[in-house]
Parts: structure tokens; sequence; C-alpha cells
């Protein structure tokens, strides 16, 4: 494996780099370390010698050793740095020298080595020796640049590239905040060692072993700290593990300070005294020794030397014979290898002598060689500075692209650091975590989220129903409906946290519920966004109608337009209405069955009660969208008559007639439009009816009618419009030949709601208000107080409100909303032979068809014109309930604040029996029903009692629901008091009763039909 | 430290902000179909029947086929799921002398792998038309789908299996997505609609599942002759 691969394979383990590993000492640190399960590179000489040296260490695979000139690539090939060893402790004599090229390139290399380290965040020590420190104290003002060397340009020391290392490691602690400790050694001794002749200990040892006489330079009397090779490995591997070691110096040596005259008697007392000791005189190179103080021992971190010197010294005798007995057979080797060759170097002729000589002849190559290689690095480093040559726009673009190249690997450079095992992990991982994220995290995010955007749009929803602002309300309820779907659906991933956690059931709940409810808003936001569209419709039309006042007919149409995108949309948003209002009630119900309550803190029904509200109003608009387009936007033309009633001039059917038009309709835009008032002549047309329609036309007329002369207005004294229908579609296309397929009625009444919603219409410079309606049409009849003159008051209101309505969406929006009452009151009423329409009509209409109904009518002169001066009556009702299927009413017509009237009728269910009045009666036969007729000339009061069948429901074991109805006419004014009693029975009555005395009190004014709706139980 | 809390609550803020956003739900993809577990369905479909006359049928204003009694059904597949604008018109046989014949509208929402089916005679109004529409809708609660009919004119008698289940609208009408189930949908005045209300294949039963089936019936009105006699 080469040893790029192998350092890539160095992830896995914790990686120590150990500088100047050629050094028995690195070798027993690198043992250590590897034995530990760690992962060393060593950087020195990649030599077969520093290679034999690390063959002892047998987990080979964790060994890389890399030679200086790897030290610049060693970034690109590391995955992973630990620790860091740069040992530097072996230069501590002072003859050693360095040319400044060489001082440069060792800093470059730490330099390299210290931003390594940082990189990496790993921890580093740097070892120096105790002797170099020393030294460079002693002799700070001595040091020579230059004076004494041969070299001149060799003016740095060892000691002082020692003292320059530790001035770096300690800039950079403190500016790079590299985690890095100083470790001083004392000379380092033992088994393994490389024998420095400079030194006198190695000196003295070799001396001793090869027999010669010991020689000690002055006097003897230099001391060194020593220790053993194992201890100083303990040492340092202990000052770069220990905690809180960064940042400080520390000393490692035996105890004591052993002199050289005391090594020289200990090695004469190991190998005899036939070695002499001598002294030299001549040689004095070591400056004179100050007090110094060493660094704080590393005792003090629990450290502490195993090894004696005196058996550190016997060690390093025995070591240096086996150097010497291995030098020996190496150098009789080559000899004979020599004798072998015919041709001998002269060279070799100068091959040194003796094992010493060969010994310090290797080092000297060693020394020549790094030189060597130092060199080489420098002319490297020149050839990157040298000038550059321009750049081909070719060359510029390749470049570009390496660059981009190499900044993305540069980014990607951590992955260098992963292996595949770690890889796959870490994808497990992320993907795991994707999972989760995408899965679990962002879905609840996304529900938070959801919840806040409801509550925001529910209170501007709560504002804008205040202000009836439908288009924002139509925009809130959408929001709040795609914010609750989402929810819904976020909340349906969790099915399976909720089953992991036993709560099956109540997801099922809670989802059934969120499910229900956001159909429910969904349906009603559809209903609403449909209006939208309508609403948009309606205001880019323009309908261009003109008001005529002097005209025949009081409106004319101008030229005008419709959005034909827009008319398109809204026939598809008919299409998408249909079934919708079902789809409200079938959903809202499932609301109701399944309420949803708090999730996640927010309780949903809060927030719905609000979109709840509007239920109705959806339901209308949601109806009206389906109707509209088939009744006015629809490519067949249709034509619609209107009849306006002046409802204070009473008719049984609600007023006698004030004006006539007809409106034509062909794909939303008007064809044609005619409104007339009816004159007083117009009236009395003569027309003809059939023989029943002549029979009720008598019952509520105040003159004698015959079949000669029943006139148009006589047809409005027909309480049923379905019977007149066909009378007055003959009317109007004898008036305006076209064929109605419906008739509008509308009444004054009706004429007050869109003064109540729109403000008022100006009319010869009198405002005609809601409040002020019928002073202001007194008024504008001035003094010809004449029917005819009252009904063009009233059509000249009624057509400058239709050009009004046309034109004003919002208008329409308030009269669709309050459509319900303003047909239940019968201010509108819509006739058609169309059952389509008649079915539509129908829905918005109370279904009273199997209730018995009393309905009332006045008979009143038609010729008062007072539009202040209404028909009322206070009635009193006694319902007395003799068996569930019978009651036997008493009914009282209080009419003494009433308009004068000639006769009272009731028309009544035909099954009536028991008949007694205060008065005498006519009984009339119409349609099926029997209608009673008092006269009430000169009185204030009457009463009529008799006994019916009221419609019943059985709802158990005694227990029946009890129904009758009062019709109510527009333009009658009855205020009602009912009591119901009942012997032996209790009611269940509705919001509307009292249950008074063991009698039932419903009253309250007729302005709907009114259903007498009770339950009783015996 | 300050720097290391800073880039966690850089990173967590951005997993809330990504969270929130999550793009990843507009991505139209499916493990179970990039396995082949599953095969996918990107459309939906239309059945149509003619019960009188050749009808055309336009999908969002295009013409998507035209078809007869005899060739019924016209099956339009590939529609895209969502909202579309159906148009059912008749073809007159005479153009100069037939009448304007009354033209269906409808919005319908098209799910994925699901059959919408329309049949109708259309005559010259809404009165004088007849047939059936059915549809499909998310249920609200999809382990037992309902069955909702409504009728116009509404309050018509409708029977399922030859049982009387009321007045239409039927809401919530329980149904078994495996079992047959015939409508017949009476009212006085109004000519009697019968129809058969689920596929007949399994598969796309199976697909029903999930969603709540509308049926939208309109009935042909009977026209009352009335003839006057002179004695």
């Amino acid at each position: 494996m080469s040893n790029k691969n192998k350092l890539k394979s160095s992830v896995k383990y914790p990686t120590s780099l150990i500088i100047g590993g050629d050094d028995f000492l690195a070798v027993e640190i690198a043992k250590s370390l590897i034995e530990q399960g760690g992962y060393v590179v060593i950087i020195d000489r990649d030599s077969e010698k520093t290679r034999e040296k690390y063959e002892v260490i047998k987990n080979q695979k964790l060994l890389t050793i890399l030679d200086y000139s790897s030290v610049e690539f060693l970034d690109d090939d590391l995955r992973r740095l630990d620790y860091v060893f740069y040992l530097g402790h072996n230069y501590d004599h002072p003859s050693s020298k360095l040319s400044s090229q060489e001082f440069l390139q060792y800093s470059n290399y730490l330099d390299l080595i210290i931003n390594l380290t940082g990189k990496y965040k790993a921890k580093m020590l740097l070892s120096s020796s105790i002797k170099a420190n020393q030294i460079i104290l002693n002799s700070r003002e001595e040091i020579d640049f230059g004076k004494n060397t041969k070299e001149k340009h060799a003016v740095y020391s060892q000691t002082e590239m020692q003292r320059y290392a530790e001035a770096l490691v300690f800039e950079a602690m403190e500016k790079l905040d590299l985690d890095a400790r100083i470790v001083r050694l004392g000379r380092v001794v033992g088994p393994g060692m490389d024998f420095d002749l400079d030194h006198s200990f190695d000196q003295l040892v070799m001396e001793a072993v090869m027999g010669k006489d010991l020689k000690l330079k002055s006097d003897g009397l230099e001391s060194n700290m020593y220790v053993h090779v194992l201890d100083a490995a303990y040492g340092i591997i202990k000052a770069m593990f220990t905690k809180e070691t960064s940042g400080k110096i520390y000393s490692v040596s035996n105890d004591e300070e052993i002199t050289d005259l005391s090594i020289a008697y200990k090695l004469q007392e190991l190998v005899g005294l036939d070695q002499e000791i001598k002294f030299d005189n001549s040689t004095g190179e070591y400056p004179a020794i100050r007090y110094h103080k060493p660094a704080k021992s590393l005792t003090t971190i629990g450290w502490l030397p195993r090894v004696s010197f005196h058996r550190a010294l016997v060690q390093s005798f025995d070591y240096a014979k086996q150097v010497l007995v291995q030098e020996a057979n190496r150098v009789m080797m080559r000899e004979d290898e020599i004798t072998d060759d015919v041709n001998v170097s002269s060279e070799d002729d100068n091959e040194p002598k003796g094992a010493l000589a060969r010994l310090i002849a290797e080092r000297k190559a060693q020394e020549l060689s790094r030189r060597g290689s130092i060199l080489i690095a420098n002319e490297k480093l020149k050839d990157q500075s040298k000038a550059k040559r321009k750049l081909t726009a070719g060359e510029k673009v390749s470049r570009a692209f390496q660059s981009r190249y190499d900044s993305l690997t540069h980014k990607l450079r951590f992955l260098k650091k992963i292996t595949l095992s770690e890889l796959v992990m870490y994808a497990l991982v992320l993907a795991v975590f994707s999972v989760i994220y995408i899965g679990f995290l962002a879905p609840v995010f996304v529900m938070f989220k959801n919840l806040v955007l409801i509550e925001y749009y529910n209170v501007a929803l709560e504002r804008h129903i205040d202000t009836q602002d439908y288009q924002m309300i139509t925009g809130d309820v959408g929001h709040i409906s795609e914010n609750v779907t989402e929810f819904s659906e976020n909340h349906a991933r969790f099915e399976q946290v909720y089953v992991v956690l036993g709560a099956r059931e109540n997801y099922q709940t809670t989802q059934d519920s969120l499910s229900a409810l956001s159909l429910h808003i969904q349906a009603i936001s559809d209903a609403f966004s449909l209006n939208s569209d309508f609403y948009e419709l309606v205001e880019g039309a323009d309908y261009s109608l003109v008001y005529r006042p002097t005209g025949e007919s009081l409106l004319d149409l101008g030229p005008g337009s419709i959005d034909e995108e827009m008319l398109a949309k809204v026939l598809a948003d008919s299409a998408r209405a249909n079934q919708l209002d079902t789809k409200i009630e079938i959903t809202s119900q499932a609301v109701r069955n399944k309420p949803v309550g708090k999730i996640l803190g927010y309780d949903l029904s809060k927030m719905y009660e609000k979109v709840y509200s509007l239920e109705g109003t959806a339901i209308k608009f949601s109806k009206f969208t389906q109707n509209f387009s088939e009744y006015f936007l629809s490519n067949s033309t249709k034509t619609y008559t209107m009849v306006l009633q002046d409802d204070s001039r009473y008719t049984p059917s609600g007023g006698y007639p004030a004006a006539i038009g007809i409106i034509q309709i062909r794909g939303g835009e008007l064809s044609d439009i005619e409104l007339s008032p009816l004159s007083e002549e117009d009236l009395a047309e003569k027309i003809n009816v059939e023989e029943d329609e002549l029979e009720m036309i008598q019952v509520a007329s105040t003159d004698f009618k015959s079949s000669d002369n029943v006139t148009f207005a006589d047809l409005f004294l027909i309480p049923d419009k379905s019977i007149i229908e066909d009378d007055l579609n003959e009317y109007v296309d004898k008036k305006f030949s076209v064929e109605s397929q419906a008739i509008f009625f509308a009444n004054t009444g009706f004429l007050k709601d869109i003064l109540a919603q729109n403000g008022e219409v100006e009319i010869n410079q009198v405002l005609i208000r809601e409040d002020t309606f019928s002073s202001s049409v007194e008024l504008l009849i001035g003094e010809n107080n004449t029917i005819t003159r009252k009904n063009e008051v009233l059509a000249n209101i009624f057509a400058l409100q239709i050009i009004d309505m046309t034109g004003n969406p919002a208008l329409l929006y308030k009269l669709i909303i309050s459509g319900d009452d303003i047909l239940a009151n019968k201010e509108l009423q819509i006739e058609s032979s169309s059952t389509q329409i008649a079915y539509d009509v129908g829905d918005l209409e109370l279904d009273t068809e199997d209730i018995p109904r009393f309905e009332i009518f006045p008979v009143v002169d038609p010729n008062v014109i007072s539009s202040s001066s209404y028909p009322a009556v206070n009635l009193v009702i006694k319902d007395d309930l003799v068996l569930p299927s019978e009651i036997e009413r008493e009914m009282t017509f209080d009419f003494s604040n009433s308009q004068d009237m000639e006769r009272l009728v009731l028309c009544t269910p035909s099954g009536i029996s028991n008949i007694q009045a205060s008065q005498e009666l006519a009984k009339t036969f119409i349609e099926g029903r029997l209608c009673l007729s008092l006269d009430t000339s000169d009185l204030q009061e009457l009463t009529l009692s008799f006994t019916f069948e009221p419609s019943v429901e059985t709802l158990g074991d005694n227990e029946y629901n009890v129904r009758s109805a009062l019709i109510n006419t527009p333009g009658l004014v009855v205020n009602y008091d009912i009591e119901v009693g009942s012997a032996g029975y209790e009611f269940s009555q509705s919001d509307d009763m009292i249950n008074s005395g063991g009698k039932l009190i419903i009253s309250g004014e007729l302005i709907e039909n009114k259903i007498i709706d009770f339950s009783i139980r015996k | 430290m300050l720097k290391k809390v800073s880039i966690a609550i850089v990173v967590i803020t951005l997993l809330v902000i990504i969270g929130v956003w999550s793009p990843w739900r507009n991505l139209d993809f499916s493990l179970m179909e990039f396995f082949g577990l599953k095969q996918s369905i990107d459309y939906a479909g239309l059945q149509v029947y003619s019960l009188s006359g050749e009808i055309e049928v336009e999908i969002d204003g295009e013409l998507a086929g035209n078809v007869t009694v005899d060739g019924s059904p016209l099956d339009i597949v590939e529609i895209d799921p969502g909202e579309h604008l159906v148009t059912v018109k008749r073809v007159p046989e005479d153009q100069a002398n037939d009448p304007i014949y009354y033209q269906l509208n409808r919005v319908i929402k098209f799910e994925k792998g699901i059959n919408t089916v329309i049949a109708y005679e259309l005559g010259p109004t809404k009165d004088f038309s007849e047939g059936y529409l059915i549809t499909t809708s998310r249920a609200i609660n999809p382990g037992s789908p309902k069955l909702n009919i409504t009728t116009s004119p509404d309050v018509s008698n409708v029977i399922i299996n030859n049982l009387d289940a009321g007045s239409s609208p039927v809401s919530n009408y329980e149904i078994n997505l495996f079992e047959d189930y015939n409508i017949k949908i009476l009212k006085e005045n109004f000519e009697t609609i019968e129809f058969s209300l689920l596929p007949d294949d399994d598969v796309q039963r199976e697909l029903l599942s999930g969603y709540d089936i509308n049926v939208e019936v309109s009935l042909f009105q009977i026209p009352i002759e009335i003839i006057e006699v002179n004695e």
C-alpha cells in the first residue's frame, strides 16, 4: 500500500505525527502510541536505517515514514491529525552550526507543522533540550555572528534554533490559540541511542568500550542533566496526554546533574582501572556556566524517572558494544566485496579505517544528504517565484475552470477525512434525519404555521363580518379553508405515531373531525368564492339603463356591454355550484357529529364558530349562483314580468298593482326593458276571468262583481298569485308583445328593503329614504291625490332602484343575504309555469303544504290612497286541545286601530266544524278551502269559534307533534296572541313560546307565515 | 462558543424556515411507484352515455368527442386531475328545425384513476331533460364511503336496491364498494330513471375507497296535454 493510501486509512485511528522521528526516543514514543491503537506518521529521512529502527514495531500497517520533502504535501493526504510530537531536542551542542538557508528551511517546516496542527485542532508537543536552553541563556551576548567560523554564512547554532522553535510555538499558542506544550529534556541515553562524539557522555562511553583512555575536556567538571530513553518517552507522552499542560514548559530529567568526571569514574568501575582518565585543557568550547534555573519539572504532573543514571550508563555502555560489533561485521562484509571486485575505486583507499571512524563518516554523509534535500527544496521555491509569462485565452479559461474545480475540491476536502464506513454511517444518519425531518418535523412546523394563519384570518374575518365586506370575507374564508385542509393533511401523517403511542382511536376521532371540518369550510369557501366572480361580473358590466321620467316607459336601454370572459367564468361557477348547498349541509352535519377540539393547544372549534355563522349565507350564495345563470345568463332569451304592488292599497294578494314592466335577458345582457305606471284607466280595463277566479274576487271585493265588470285591478283580489299568472301573462303579451317565463311581484316593502340597503333615491328634489318613505311619497303625490299619481310616484322610485341594482353588486349581495326574509315576508314573490323556477323558489318559501292553514283577508275600500293607513288586526287565538288530533279554536279579531274595513274573510281548511260567530257570516268554498266572510261594519271586534283537525305526527306512546299555520298577506298588519291549553298533556315547546300555568303562550307579529308547532306528551 | 451557538441558531432557523416552506410537497414522487411496487395512475377518466340522440362533449371548451345511444359510452381517458368544465351538448339532427337544446355545464373535480359518469338525454329545456351524473369527492370518513343523491326536482322518491331510501336529497347513505347498487328515482309527473351505481370492475371499485360518491339526477317532466272537448 502506498503511503498516500495508508494516510487515507489513518482516519480510523487517533493519528500522531512525529517530526524528527529518526531518533531512538521517537521509536519508543511511536511504539507506545501504536501499541495503544494509534496511527503514527514519522517525518525524517526515509532511510533504511530509520526503517530498521521501526521494524521492532509489529503492527507495521499503522506506521508511515515520510521524508522532510513530504511536509508540504502532508495536508493534502492527511485525513486526521490528533497529536504532533516535534522532537527538536537533539541539537544541544554549541559547535553544531546551521546556515541561514537551513535555518529558513527548518523554520518553514516548523511553520507548516504549526499550521497543520492548528488546522486539525491537534495537540502539539515540542521537545527541546535543557542543555540548549542553558547554553542560550549563558551566551546570549556571545552569539557568534560568523567571526569565529570558517563558513561565513553559518551564523546560527543548533541551540539558537531550539530557542527559535520554542519562541515560534509560543507565538502560535498566543496568536493561533494552538494547543501546545514544550518539554525540555536532559541528555537522553540508553539502548538504541545514536552516539554523537561531540557529546562528552557519548565520547566517554565509546572510549570506554574501545578500551581507550577517557579524555575529559578542561577539568572534567562540566555537568549535564540525563534521562533514560524510556523515562523520556513516558514523560513526553505524559506531558501530551495530561490535561492542562497546554501553554506550559516542563523539564524532564533525573534530579541530579552529573559531571563528566563522575561519568569517567563510573566507566572506570565498569571496565576496570586499566583505562586512564586524561584531562585536555586545550579545549574550552562550553561557555562559562552561570546559574540556570530549569523549567518546572514534569514531576509536578506525576511523572517520575524510573531508571537511575547508573543503570542508564550501564545500558548505554552495553549498547555501544553492540553497535561496535555490528559495525565490525559490516566492515568485514564490505572488505570481502572489495576483494572480489577488480575495479577498486581510488576513493576506497581513502575509506576511513576503524569502526568509530566509519561511524563518524556515516553521520557526515547523513548530514550532507539532509543538506542536499534542503537545497533541492529551495530550488523548487525559486522556480515558483520566477516571472510569469502571459497566458492565452484558452489557458485562462482552462485555469478558471481549474480554479473553480480546485475551490470545489478544497471545499469538499472534509470528505477526505471520512472513511467509507463512516460515509455510509453519515449517509444513514442523514437519511434517518431527512425522514424524520420531512416526515414529522416539517409537518409540525407547517401545522403551527397553519394555526397561526388560521388565527390571523379568523380575527380578520370577525372584523369583515362586522363591516359586511363580503369580498374580504371571501378571501378570509378561503385562507382559513386552505390552512385547515393543509393542517388536516399534515395531521394524517402522524397516524403511525398515534399507533405507536397506543392512541389509534384518538387519531381516528381527531382525523375524522378535521376531515369533516376541512370539507365543510372548503364548501363554504367555495360558495363565497363563486359569488365573488358574480360580484366582479356585475361590477364590470355596463347595462346602460336610461331613466326617462316622462317617457311611456320609465326605463330604456342604452348601448351596454358585459365582460364575456367573466360571464364564461360565472357560467362555469354555476356549474360548480351545483350540489354545493347540499355539500355544505352534509358536511355541516358531519362537523356537528364529530366536533373538533383543541389540537396543539389551539381550539379549532372556537375558530369554527365564526365560519359556521356564515353557513346560511354560503347556502344562499350557492343557491343563487346555481339559479342565477339559468335565469339570467343562459344563451336563450328569457323574458320576465315585473309587477309593482302598492300594499298600502290592500288586496289579499298584497296590494293593487302600481306599475308593470318586462325585462328581457340573453347571455347576461339586457335586450329589452320597459316599466310603466298603471293609470286608473289601465286598472279599470275589463278582463275575462274564469268562474273560480270570479268567486274569489267576489269574496274580497267591496262591489258586486260579475263576469262583465271584472277589471285588471280585480285580479289582485285573488290571494293565490299562481291563479292569476295566466291572466297576467295574457295582459303582458297584449301590452308588450312578449311571452313571459316568470312574474316578479314586488311591493313597497321591497322598495323599502332596497332603500334600507342602498340609502336613498331622489325624485324632483325629494329624497326618499326607508324611514321617510310614506311621507316622501305623499309629498311627491302632492295635491293631485289620485291613484294614477300615486302609481306614477311608486313606479319612478322602482325604476330608479332597478338602475341602482343592475350596476351595484354590493347591493345585490345584501339583497341575496336578506333574500329569505324578503321572500318569507312576501315583499318579493315569483310565479312561473316553469317547474324548475317553481321548485327553486319553493326551496326558499315556507312549506305549508301539509299543514291546516288559516288566512285572514280584510275587505277594504280600494279608493283609499293613504300611504300610512293600513288594515290592522289584533288577533287572539285560544286553542283547546281536546284530543291530539282535534283542536277547539276561538279567534277574536280586534280591528279598532285599523283602516276602515267592510268585511273580514277567514279562509280555513275545509274540514272545520262547530262554527260559531258573534256576527253573521257567509261561507264560500274556494280552491277546496272554506272562506268565512264576516261583516265588520260599525264593529271593532268579533269572535269566531270552530273545531278543526291539526297536522299531527306521532312521536311515541302518547307523544305527538301538533302543527297548524297562520298565513300572512302583505299589507295587513296582524299582531297575534295564541294560547294553547290541553288537559292531561305536557308541552315541550320551541324558543319563541312560553309555558305558563300549563298553557302555551305564543305572541308576535305576523310578518311571515307562522307555523304553530309544539309537542305534547300525556 | 458564541460562534457555535450562532451557527446552531442559524441552522435551526433555516431548518424551521425550510420545514414551514416544505418545497418537497410539490414533488409528485412515490417510492412505491419508483420501485415498481405500485402502478402509476396519473390521469382521471370520463364516461359519457347518450340516452337519446347524438351528444357532443367538451372539456374546458375543447371538443373531447361525440357519442350516440348505440355508441355509448364515450370513454375519455387521460384527463388531468383537478377541476374541469365539462359541457354536454345535443347535436341537432335538423339544424334548421330542431329546437335549441338544453346544454349541461358542470365543473367536475376529477380524481386520479377515477371515472366520472355522465348519462343524459338533453331536451329543449332543463325540465325536459333527464339523466344522471356520478362524481366523487374526498370522503368525510375515508374508512366508510357514503352515497349522496340529489335530484332535480327534489323531494323525489329514492329506491336503492329495491328498498325505499326516503326522499331526495339522500345524504350519507352508507355503501359497501364491493356490493352492487341499483338506484331508482321516482316522482309524480316525472319519468322514472334507473341505473347502476358502481363499475363492474373490482379494480376500479377499489380506487373509489377514500371517496364519497355523489349522484346528481335530473328527471324528465311528463308534458300534460290539455284537450278541450266541445260537447
